[in-house]
């Protein structure tokens, strides 16, 4: 099993190549650790999200996801480190035209290929944690962002991935859903099973759930202590 | 069939009654024209082979295209482009999920069945506004225009719709899905690639049309 899942040396990212977003990204990602990356709006936070999934380039420099170089990765391997990755995007981005138990089941029915009953009794243990029983046959249009981010969060986790990712998890949360998040990523530190890296605009008050805590600048992370 | 499937074939099958509109017009203008023109030519012994030929062979398949470019191309390039601009294409990517499995070809496979339905059905009714028209317009006994179709109809008449309808339904659907991937981020991409699209889509079936009309002609 490999221990260091994704490991970015001097790589430069950014939408083009001759306008980069951030310079020189060192970053290591070892098992079980918990991360939170802060920094300001625009500055490339969600480009970093892109490019570990395979959706933007690294320009220069190296990257490699769960042992696997990056560089040119073909389909299979996008689709490899994509499966061993649960995301949260930024504004929860739901499918409009799916409903909400759709949308959860969309990477377990589609990426996993899991029987529609066996996605059923995964989604079990989240229901009443999230207050989802009476959403599931709703489409995201109707529901409210707080909602929409808590579908977000389970679609994110309910294939229970080695790496989950939450892009700006607290914006549009109330304190409800943020005790609700906190609660599962508290679960998730005493099971040791999945480790979370978490970007975010704004100064985190739980500081001591994570290992490690970085600011992103343009010319890379800064570890703060 | 396909849970993501069957919206995408209901969507096309809903367009029943303005393909039944134009197909009950176009049909009774067919045999109108045949019925008085061809009796001048002393040809009238033709007359159940080329209202076959033309309903089936012709317009149907091209007016039905035309009718399912006009409904399906624009919803479906809006669709895809909306995708794109709400960061829900690169969110199933992103999941890990085919967005080609998941997305591209059920728009494909359901706005092709759906087409190649549609051809069959408007030359149905067609033939139904050909009788009316046979009957009410031409003092003509449906009885005698059924036995000129009869003794006239080849197995080419349903194979060809089949193919014209498979030729059409594929430039429809591939032309929107191209043109729904290309939009952007930005919103304002979706109406311009939704126009071109349309204008595309139009363009490439009146080209197939051509084709098939002169390499028809030659065989």
């Amino acid at each position: 099993m490999v221990d260091t899942l994704l490991d970015f040396q001097d790589a430069v990212i950014g939408y083009e190549a001759d306008i980069p977003l951030i310079s020189d990204l060192n970053l290591r990602i070892t098992r079980g650790s918990h991360v939170v990356i802060t920094g300001s709006c625009g500055v490339g936070k969600s480009a970093i999200v892109k490019t570990i999934l395979g959706l933007l380039n690294h320009w220069k420099g190296e990257y490699y996801a769960f042992g696997r170089d990056m560089g040119n990765p073909s389909a299979p391997l996008l689709s490899y480190v994509r499966k061993k990755i649960g995301i949260l995007p930024d504004r929860g981005i739901l499918l409009q035209h799916l409903t909400v138990f759709q949308n959860i089941a969309l990477p377990l029915r589609y990426g996993h290929f899991v029987p529609l009953e066996k996605v059923t009794a995964l989604l079990e243990p989240f229901l009443e944690e999230f207050h989802l029983e009476d959403l599931l046959d709703s489409y995201p249009s109707s529901l409210n962002l707080d909602q929409i981010k808590k579908v977000g969060f389970v679609r994110a986790l309910i294939n229970n991935p080695d790496l989950c990712i939450l892009d700006d998890p607290f914006e549009g949360l109330d304190d409800e859903g943020i005790e609700a998040f906190w609660r599962r990523l508290t679960l998730i530190d005493s099971e040791k099973e999945i480790t979370v890296l978490v970007f975010t605009r704004k100064s985190m008050n739980r500081k001591s759930y994570f290992n490690h805590r970085y600011h992103l600048m343009s010319d890379g992370l800064h570890e703060v202590s | 069939m396909n849970s993501f499937l069957l919206p995408i074939v209901a969507a096309g099958l809903a367009a029943l009654p303005i393909i039944s509109i134009v197909a009950l017009l176009v049909g009774a203008g067919i045999v109108a024209e045949t019925g008085i023109e061809l009796p001048k030519l002393g040809i009238q012994n033709l007359m159940g082979a080329i209202v076959l030929h033309v309903i089936f062979g012709i317009v149907g398949p091209f007016a039905t295209a035309l009718i399912v470019t006009a409904r399906s191309t624009s919803g479906l390039a809006v669709e895809i482009g909306n995708m794109r601009v709400n960061g829900e294409l690169d969110t199933i990517e992103m999941l890990g999920v085919n967005l080609s499995n998941f997305l591209v070809t059920p728009r494909l496979v359901g706005i092709v069945i759906s087409n190649i339905a549609l051809t069959f059905y408007f030359g149905l009714i067609a033939m139904a506004g050909g009788f009316a028209m046979a009957l009410m317009g031409l003092s003509m006994p449906i009885a005698t225009l059924v036995r000129m179709i009869e003794t006239s109809i080849k197995l080419s008449d349903l194979v060809l719709p089949f193919l014209e309808g498979l030729g059409y339904g594929l430039i429809i659907s591939s032309v929107s899905v191209y043109h729904g991937l290309r939009v952007k981020n930005s919103p304002v991409d979706v109406p311009r690639e939704t126009t071109l699209s349309l204008v595309s889509s139009l363009s490439l079936c009146t080209v197939m049309l051509s084709l098939y009309l002169i390499f028809s002609s030659l065989a």
